[in-house]
């Protein structure tokens, strides 16, 4: 053959693919549950899953290597090549920003005030719904470029609303009076680095739509 | 009578090192092809096609040089050859077909001191053929751009899919590229011979090489050197501008510049109007089916610089072909060469 077209190739990558978006959906699962422990004040939980957490994103370190090596073995065409290293390079970002978000609950011992829990929990329901459409952007990206789009408005909804409960957590808790200024500057970097974890999902499904567009004539 | 094909034999070396970055370009500069599997792959498509499809331009060149003797073939190929190499080094985009018809009209100006009629006539077809080959090109790359984005619309392809045929596609469209390329532009390189007798026909077994065919192979040749030895340096500058068009775009550009240059390697009769093959430019043809791409996906900003320089060298090659032919035939009489 002029060059290697072999379709098992392309099926492996295919299944390291399913397997990294399968690792990164569990990865917004654990820091839901692991944030859901810390807010419970449940330390042994918060410890486990901080623990998965960390597994979990080696092993998605692993996985991008993998594939990677995959990519740069085949006689790929310059273009796909870019795509789909451009897609694992913007969406690694994700799962480094969750264990560095989880890690820093711990380190920082952060005291939460009970009335922001309900929007700290309802963020990181946030962030789970938005890596599934990332998710989905991203297998419509390799096999339905056209249906791209669609979902990346979908996700640009999710995100706003995402924003609206980020300001909402910020108003209150700077709606403390008694609270120290050094403890409202800590709280508000923690829901700005929860909050960052949406925008950085958007970021990947735009560039995931201007990719796409080149490919739909 | 080696010392005299050396001038053709010199012009399809310089096709082969100049043209294959024109159907090979994107496939090697973007590492999906090795260079000596593309190499391999030019040299036998253009042989082919210059022995099977070369026959028809060749005798179109043949008319128009009409020569009489060995050393005036090998001084308009010499002067063609010295022309393209010139103009090569200034940067211009130089066509061989151009460079070869202007130094025949160079040696009919000098032989006869005036083009008589049927010449004029074969002329104005030439130009003809030379001024619609972009135009055809960027009219077909429209068509089949279109087409693509028709069926992609109705077809989506997964990405993995999508590349498999793309590579498919390019090294398929190189393939046909160097057939046409072939069988077109192999009357550049050993037209002129034609009708001179060199060769006798041979038949081997129930094939008949006709001259025309033995130049061809003679040219074929040629051309594969040029391939092999100084292509893969034209195609890493050339092909490696073309790759930022795209793997769709080079292969709509290759594809329809090869319809193209492949619809001339042929004679067409049309009742009352006999269109002969005729010699065009790849690259020409390659330029207008980037140009056409350009204008249906909205790109408004054409490159201007580019355009003019095509339009000098349009002008400048058969001006400057014809008149170095027609001065060196000039100094090998006084000189008594």
């Amino acid at each position: 053959m002029f060059f290697k077209g072999a379709s098992g190739r392309e099926k492996q990558i295919q299944a390291k693919l399913d397997q990294y978006f399968d690792a990164l959906r569990q990865i917004g699962c654990r820091h839901r549950e692991a944030l859901i422990g810390y807010l419970d004040q449940d330390e042994q939980s918060f410890t486990n899953l901080l623990e998965a957490i960390n597994a979990l994103e080696s092993r998605l370190d692993g996985i991008r290597r993998d594939i990677e090596m995959e990519i740069y073995g085949r006689r790929l065409l310059p273009d796909t090549r870019d795509d789909v290293l451009g897609l694992l390079e913007s969406i690694d970002k994700i799962p480094n920003r969750i264990q560095s978000v989880t890690r820093n609950l711990q380190l920082q011992n952060v005291d939460i005030p009970s009335p922001l829990k309900g929007d700290l929990r309802q963020l990181s329901d946030h962030i789970v719904e938005a890596i599934q459409i990332l998710i989905e952007i991203s297998n419509a990206f390799l096999s339905k470029p056209a249906e791209v789009r669609d979902l990346v408005r979908q996700l640009s909804r999710l995100e706003h609303e995402a924003d609206l409960v980020e300001e909402r957590a910020i108003a209150l808790v700077f709606d403390a009076p008694d609270r120290e200024l050094a403890h409202k500057i800590q709280l508000q970097g923690l829901i700005d680095r929860i909050g960052s974890i949406c925008d950085l999902a958007e970021d990947v499904g735009d560039r995931l739509m201007v990719a796409s567009l080149k490919r739909v004539l | 009578m080696l010392f005299w094909l050396a001038g053709g034999l010199l012009v399809g070396w310089s096709l082969g090192a100049n043209n294959t970055a024109n159907v090979f370009g994107t496939a090697v500069a973007s590492r999906m092809l090795r260079f000596g599997t593309a190499a391999g792959l030019s040299a036998i498509f253009i042989v082919l096609g210059g022995v099977v499809n070369g026959p028809a331009a060749m005798a179109t060149v043949s008319e128009l040089a009409n020569v009489d003797t060995l050393r005036v073939a090998f001084t308009s190929l010499l002067a063609a050859g010295l022309i393209v190499a010139v103009m090569t080094r200034a940067g211009m985009p130089v066509s061989i077909s151009q460079a070869i018809v202007g130094a025949l009209i160079g040696y009919r100006l000098f032989a006869h001191g005036s083009i008589d009629e049927s010449t004029w006539t074969l002329l104005t077809k030439i130009i003809l053929a030379w001024a619609a080959s972009p135009l055809l090109a960027a009219s077909l790359a429209v068509l089949m751009y279109k087409l693509l984005a028709w069926t992609f619309r109705r077809l989506p392809m997964p990405l993995f899919a999508l590349d498999r045929w793309l590579r498919f596609g390019l090294v398929t469209a190189g393939c046909y590229g160097a057939w046409a390329l072939g069988g077109n532009n192999m009357a550049n390189v050993v037209g002129v011979y034609l009708g001179l007798d060199l060769f006798a026909a041979v038949s081997i077994g129930p094939l008949e090489l006709s001259e025309a065919r033995i130049l061809a192979l003679f040219g074929g040749a040629a051309i594969s050197l040029g391939v092999i030895t100084y292509s893969r340096r034209v195609i890493l500058t050339v092909g490696r501008d073309l790759v930022k068009l795209d793997a769709i775009t080079a292969l709509i550009a290759v594809t329809a510049q090869a319809v193209v240059v492949d619809f001339f390697a042929h004679a067409w009769d049309f009742g009352t109007f006999v269109f002969p093959a005729i010699p065009v430019s790849t690259s020409q043809a390659m330029v207008g089916a980037v140009l056409g791409i350009g204008v249906v996906r909205g790109f408004q900003e054409v490159n201007k610089r580019l355009l003019g320089h095509i339009a000098l060298s349009w002008v400048a090659t058969p001006f400057a072909a014809a008149g170095l032919t027609y001065s060196l035939l000039l100094w090998t009489r006084v000189s008594a060469f």
